[in-house]
């Protein structure tokens, strides 16, 4: 992902940082007063945290969240056209990386894992620049992203393994029965066929805990992980609404690949 | 090797380790460190599980008014149309907001059975009460406010409906935010 900044694959999660400009300007009422993120509830939900918890956390009303947006959208645009091997492509990353960390900061609550593996990945990235940004650095980079993939798999995995629901394989019915995540349709068609459900819950369990093997294994089974990964993702997204884990985790896809193919 | 790279690798490396520990929710240590380390960055990945989402929590509150209780309303965002929120979901920042505060509402309420007023002093009361009072603003005379956690699912024609929570009464008043407990 770093160590391969010409490759388009390499520039997904800049899409999703664009996608999350528009979600956050199509709430910017949400951040005026009265609004579920006003700067009177930060102020509620951060106080008595740490000084670093409170840094911007009630800091600007909804133009300042728009501005941050609008220059978020430009910059994620910008590394979109131009990756992040050049100095313009760099500068706007670092920007993504401020206006996120900016509206992380004045949200607090609402965010996703998705999110979250965005933003570790900037971080990665702003650290892997401040060490000089030379191609080691950036492998060091791929392989961190790598290993928090991995991890965000694994644990996951483990975390359903050792649920009676997940187990029981009812699960993708319960999620997919809410108004949230849900779609009625699928959910009924889950009951009627409760061995489609247990055999989805056991297919992610049993993706998400050998995730490893991917980064080990030989080449055709790394393609195999990862188009099944990707497809997983889609499904959440068109499924259950879960539209920004395709950027966040396929954009860091590129980071496994280069990461396994340095293990070979 | 260049001195920034080892550097880097061992930022990384101590990164990655308390993520690990992270992922072990019991461990003081990494309680400490999540209290510490803003953003979010030391990640907790376990994506509906061990308890995966099987109802919806909803928010809703009623407003006094000229002595009577008018109806329970719900603070409501929308749920995505299907057709686009598989790309643009706005709601789900809204819901998810509501469901963390919920949550967490949920999770004081419990450790502490009511005995003492811990929840009703715990942020996430009083930024649901806050949310609440801000909607009564709209409600000319409105004297007192109450709001409540109600669980909703359904599957095939079966609706199930459950209270999870109800708040204590508010008194509120036009200046202020956040109103005084009766």
């Amino acid at each position: 992902m770093f160590a391969e900044p010409a490759l388009l694959v390499s520039r997904l999660i800049f899409i999703g940082l664009l996608i999350d400009a528009i979600e956050v300007v199509a709430l910017r009422s949400a951040f005026a007063d009265g609004g579920i993120f006003s700067r009177s509830n930060l102020g509620v939900l951060t106080a008595g945290t740490r000084w670093q918890m409170r840094i911007l956390a009630d800091t600007g009303a909804s133009a300042s969240v728009v501005a941050a947006m609008v220059i978020q959208f430009s910059a994620a645009l910008v590394v979109i056209v131009d990756g992040v091997g050049e100095p313009v492509g760099i500068a706007a990353a670092l920007c993504c990386l401020a206006t996120s960390g900016y509206v992380r900061s004045r949200r607090q609550i609402g965010g996703s894992g998705a999110e979250q593996l965005t933003f570790i990945a900037l971080v990665a990235f702003a650290v892997v620049i401040a060490a000089g940004g030379s191609p080691h650095a950036r492998q060091v980079g791929d392989t961190f992203l790598a290993a928090q993939v991995t991890l965000a798999y694994v644990a996951a995995g483990v975390a359903k393994l050792a649920s009676p629901v997940w187990r029981s394989g009812t699960a993708m019915t319960g999620i997919l029965s809410t108004e949230g995540y849900g779609r009625p349709r699928m959910a009924d068609l889950l009951v009627a066929h409760p061995l489609v459900d247990r055999l989805m819950c056991r297919a992610v369990v049993a993706w998400e805990v050998t995730f490893p093997l991917a980064v080990v294994a030989p080449r055709p089974v790394l393609f195999a992980y990862l188009a099944t990964g990707a497809a997983f993702h889609i499904s959440c997204a068109v499924m259950m609404g879960l539209n920004r884990f395709v950027w966040a985790f396929c954009g860091c896809y590129p980071a496994v690949w280069a990461t396994a193919t340095l293990l070979r | 090797m260049s001195v920034q790279v080892v550097l880097i690798v061992a930022v990384f490396v101590a990164w990655f380790a308390v993520s690990v520990a992270n992922q072990f929710r019991s461990g003081a240590l990494t309680a400490r460190m999540r209290r510490h380390i803003p953003l979010g960055l030391i990640p907790l990945w376990t994506f509906f599980a061990p308890n995966p989402a099987r109802a919806d929590s909803r928010l809703i509150w009623r407003a006094e008014v000229g002595g009577s209780w008018r109806d329970w309303r719900e603070v409501h965002f929308g749920f995505g149309s299907a057709g686009t929120r598989w790309l643009v979901h706005p709601q789900l920042i809204s819901n998810k907001a509501i469901a963390d505060l919920v949550n967490s509402l949920l999770r004081v309420d419990a450790r502490t059975e009511g005995a003492d007023r811990s929840t009703v002093l715990s942020s996430s009361y009083v930024a649901l009460l806050s949310i609440v009072v801000d909607r009564s603003a709209s409600e000319a005379g409105c004297s007192a406010v109450q709001f409540a956690v109600v669980r909703t699912s359904r599957l095939g024609d079966e609706r199930g409906m459950s209270l999870a929570f109800v708040s204590e009464v508010h008194g509120v008043s036009a200046p202020q935010l956040v109103g005084d407990v009766r």
